[in-house]
């Protein structure tokens, strides 16, 4: 395991800008601090209002910070500005919630698949089709959907095509944004056998945030879980779920349970 | 057939009809009227200010003219008219919107604003201004009403990208590093195309109409060519004696107008896009 | 006699490309007083059935059943006077349900209105303590609120609330906890089940949530493909299930495996529901399908008041 962790955080703090004259928000990010090792999974649990998504935008650069560090692979995160961060966006991969709403309802898989390497310069050819022809693959779908379109897949199968386009840049972390919230039980299980399976062969680290505690305390290595603004639990996973700091997450934890 | 009728309805293919037979006739003009050098703008005195026979189907102009054959060669500029108009719309409002409502913040502000002002005008004295400005003449007066006609494109083009802005598909094209540029020519412009260019059907007959009203006014197209709106004028000073002089290429006026819009509207319901609902 | 007695229903909706089996052979039986989940996958027939209950299929639909009753009334002839009266719908998105402009007493007392012959006053003070009946701390301010001004837990409870000024006895909850956080949702639950103990309410929950069954259920029917493949009292349904496809639904919850160790997915996806199927319809994903299954429709099992479809002997499962 190397010395840097894949993304470190320190101390982060996201507020949202009121109006002028307006009193000052609480923050959405109230001094978060954690690390993601490299090849582990770091879960983010937290309902609405609790400050994750606004955390994910942060390290995804689409939300300002007020104060506090990102670094990504040891490097200032924050510190890049226009095309240094476009071309340095290549070292995150980032699946969301709706396949269906990520993916141009217009391109084929081949073109969405192909999208991220065209961007960082890529030639377009025999060789690139055959990458992403083996992306699909590793990603466990057929060859034969490089010409469908997104509509005419089902939602696992979308997220799947979501998945590869994620690894088309062989990013080192991976950003999860409930990934398997919009599919069936059957599904999410099947998408959650890939992720592991990827991280596996490809030595990925993930960030992957939901609000659905019980599939993160599965999949993930530490486990964080927010609440208003605040990190009320950081760990690892094992030692959370078998001993919660707090009465939320026990309630979390319990639901559903007889 | 009855698959267009399915999918524009009667009305809609009607008028579909309509516009391209009014094409055909701008294209076929030499070989279809029955007097072309006089539809070119030839004048024959003998037979000056003739009621509609079987000569002269609709009559003749002061000049002796058959007004049926100066119709058929006036389709050429009202048509080219009405579609340069709207091109040289599209082409200036296109961007403008397009890049108000991507990069937002004071980009839009400075382009809206800008918009703002061409539209506090009213649109047809804002164009007889420019005509007036700029002098008679075919290219003048597509200037002067493309002029006054682009703002509701950018206005659009603005509000659709302000959607398309916010989708994850495009949201995920900026995250894999997709180069702003990029991004708008691959995922923007595309879903913007559909409601623009019903939008842009709809506005044909409208265009043609205020060229047409510039052109009655003395700022559109100079004699000999001839003109549907110049034509109106011309023979108002024989009306009501001389009725068809006015009438005949009037009538024809209002059914192209009429055709576009109705065309307009039924692409729109197809297509189930936006478009504002008047000038 | 049961509440709901629904025996072999099926909703095809006719399109120009075939029939859509939206719902192919659904029984339910729904005792006075219970908390029924039916749970399924999407596809699997869940809300149709629902709407077939509160006669809101759509358009053309063609209802087929054996038994389709209410109470002893059948529903094919009565569903549209029953909904709203004996019969109130609470769904998933609790503020598409309200009307955006409209105070919530307004929204109250129309309802109010519609189903008692009270004065204003009265009228008032009955919203106020329906409100007060789910939970919702200081009904007064909430009267005067706006919807957007209340979070979505209190809108549901609104919602919840309206429906039971409608004196319906039987709600159907249509994934009444999906668009809520997971604690908010928990308290949502808490009170559908205080009111049923209560108020004698008799309610029928569609989920997709085997934790909502678990915490919220005294019996549960499981569909798949449109039919109805399990039904029994939610311990057996979940601890014993009976038929492979339950077995296999609550295999693949993240929760069924070791910390890390890898899903039991199910392989396959359904049939698609314009095709005709000639035996079980889990056949083809099943593993433990023999020959038979996919030829001929498979036999009921019973263990008590625990029943199942499938070919497998009843000491398989």
């Amino acid at each position: 395991m190397s010395a840097t962790p894949m993304l470190d955080i320190d101390n982060l703090v996201i507020r949202y800008r009121a109006g002028l004259f307006a009193p000052r928000l609480k923050p959405a990010v109230n001094g978060a601090s954690f690390r993601l090792v490299r090849g582990e999974t770091l879960g983010i649990v937290g309902e609405s209002g609790s400050g994750k998504t606004s955390l994910l935008r942060a390290v995804l650069r689409l939300l300002p910070v007020e104060s506090g560090a990102i670094r990504l692979d040891g490097e200032d995160w924050l510190a890049l500005k226009g095309d240094a961060l476009r071309r340095a966006r290549q070292k995150i991969g980032v699946v969301s919630q709706n396949p269906f709403l990520s993916l141009s309802p217009r391109l084929t898989i081949a073109e969405i698949v192909a999208e991220p390497m065209l961007a960082q310069g890529e030639r377009q050819g025999p060789a690139m089709r055959e990458k992403i022809a083996g992306l699909l693959a590793d990603c466990g779908l057929p060859a034969d959907f490089l010409d469908r379109r997104a509509r005419e897949l089902s939602g696992g199968q979308a997220q799947r095509v979501a998945i590869a386009r994620a690894l088309s840049l062989e990013p080192g972390l991976m950003i999860l944004d409930e990934p398997t919230s919009a599919l069936d039980v059957s599904v999410q299980a099947q998408i959650l056998n890939l992720l592991a399976d990827l991280k596996e062969s490809r030595g990925l680290s993930m960030l992957f945030v939901t609000h659905n505690l019980k599939v993160v305390a599965h999949i993930s290595d530490t486990l964080l879980v927010m609440r208003r603004g605040d990190v009320v639990e950081f760990g690892r996973t094992e030692e959370v779920i078998r001993a919660p700091a707090e009465a939320y997450t026990r309630e979390l934890l319990s639901f559903g349970r007889r | 057939m009855t698959k267009l009728v399915h999918r524009l309805g009667w009305p809609g293919t009607l008028a579909l009809g309509i516009v391209v037979l009014f094409v055909l006739v701008a294209i076929l003009a030499p070989w279809i009227a029955p007097y072309p050098a006089q539809g070119a703008g030839a004048p024959n005195v003998i037979a000056k200010l003739r009621p509609p026979s079987a000569d002269y189907w609709l009559g003749t102009d002061h000049l002796g003219r058959d007004i049926l054959s100066r119709i058929i060669y006036g389709t050429r500029v009202s048509l080219t008219n009405g579609v340069l108009i709207v091109a040289f719309s599209l082409l200036i409002g296109l961007p403008v919107g397009l890049a108000a409502g991507y990069f937002g913040g004071w980009v839009d502000e400075a382009l809206m604003r800008g918009t703002d002002v061409f539209l506090a005008f009213p649109a047809l004295l804002l164009a007889v201004l420019m005509a007036a400005a700029l002098g008679p003449g075919f290219l003048n007066s597509i200037i002067a009403v493309a002029v006054t006609w682009w703002p509701w494109y950018a206005r659009l083009a603005r509000a659709e990208v302000l959607v398309l802005r916010g989708q994850p598909y495009v949201e995920a094209a900026r995250l894999a590093g997709v180069s702003h540029p990029r991004i708008i020519l691959r995922h923007i412009l595309p879903a913007t195309g559909r409601p623009l260019t019903v939008q842009a059907a709809l506005d044909v007959g409208p265009a043609l109409l205020t060229a047409a009203a510039l052109s009655f006014l003395g700022l559109g197209v100079l004699p000999p060519t001839a003109d549907w709106g110049q034509m109106v004028d011309a023979g108002r000073k024989f009306f009501p004696a001389r009725w068809w002089y006015s009438a005949m290429p009037g009538l024809t006026i209002f059914i192209v107008a009429l055709a576009f819009s109705v065309l307009g509207d039924a692409l729109r319901e197809r297509k189930g896009g936006a478009a504002r609902a008047s000038h | 006699m049961p509440l709901i007695d629904i025996r072999d229903l099926s909703v095809s909706i006719p399109t120009p490309d075939g029939d859509v089996h939206a719902v192919r052979s659904v029984s339910l039986e729904i005792e006075r007083g219970e908390i029924h989940g039916v749970i399924g996958e999407s596809g699997c027939g869940k809300t149709m059935t629902g709407m077939a209950v509160l006669g809101l299929v759509p358009k053309g639909a063609r209802i087929t059943a054996e038994r389709f009753h209410f109470d002893g009334e059948d529903l094919r002839e009565k569903a549209q006077s029953l909904r709203g009266r004996h019969i109130g719908l609470i769904s998933q998105d609790p503020a598409a349900a309200l009307n955006p402009v409209l105070s919530i007493a307004r929204q109250m007392d129309d309802v109010i209105r519609a189903h008692r012959d009270l004065p204003r006053k009265a009228r008032r003070a009955e919203a106020a303590s329906l409100l007060a009946a789910t939970g919702l701390p200081d009904p007064e301010r909430v009267l005067k609120s706006y919807p957007h001004q209340l979070s979505g837990g209190m809108q549901q409870r609104v919602v919840i609330a309206q429906a039971l000024a409608t004196g319906a006895d039987f709600l159907i909850a249509d994934e009444p906890t999906t668009a809520l956080d997971v604690s908010v949702g928990a308290q949502v639950l808490a009170l559908l089940r205080r009111l049923v103990a209560e108020r004698g309410l008799t309610v029928l929950m569609i989920t997709h949530d085997m934790d909502v069954i678990a915490e919220a259920c005294d019996r549960a029917t499981v569909l798949y493909a449109g039919r109805s493949v399990e039904t029994g009292p939610v311990e057996a349904v979940l601890n014993r299930p009976g038929h492979p496809y339950t077995r296999a639904l609550l295999a693949a919850l993240p929760d069924a495996a070791p910390h890390g160790a890898r899903l039991a997915a199910i392989e396959g996806s359904i049939p698609p529901p314009r095709s005709a199927i000639a035996g079980c319809a889990f056949a083809p994903r099943c593993p433990q399908a023999m020959p038979v299954c996919a030829a001929e429709p498979p036999p009921e099992r019973v263990r008590g008041t625990h029943r199942w479809l499938c070919h497998l002997p009843e000491d398989a499962a």
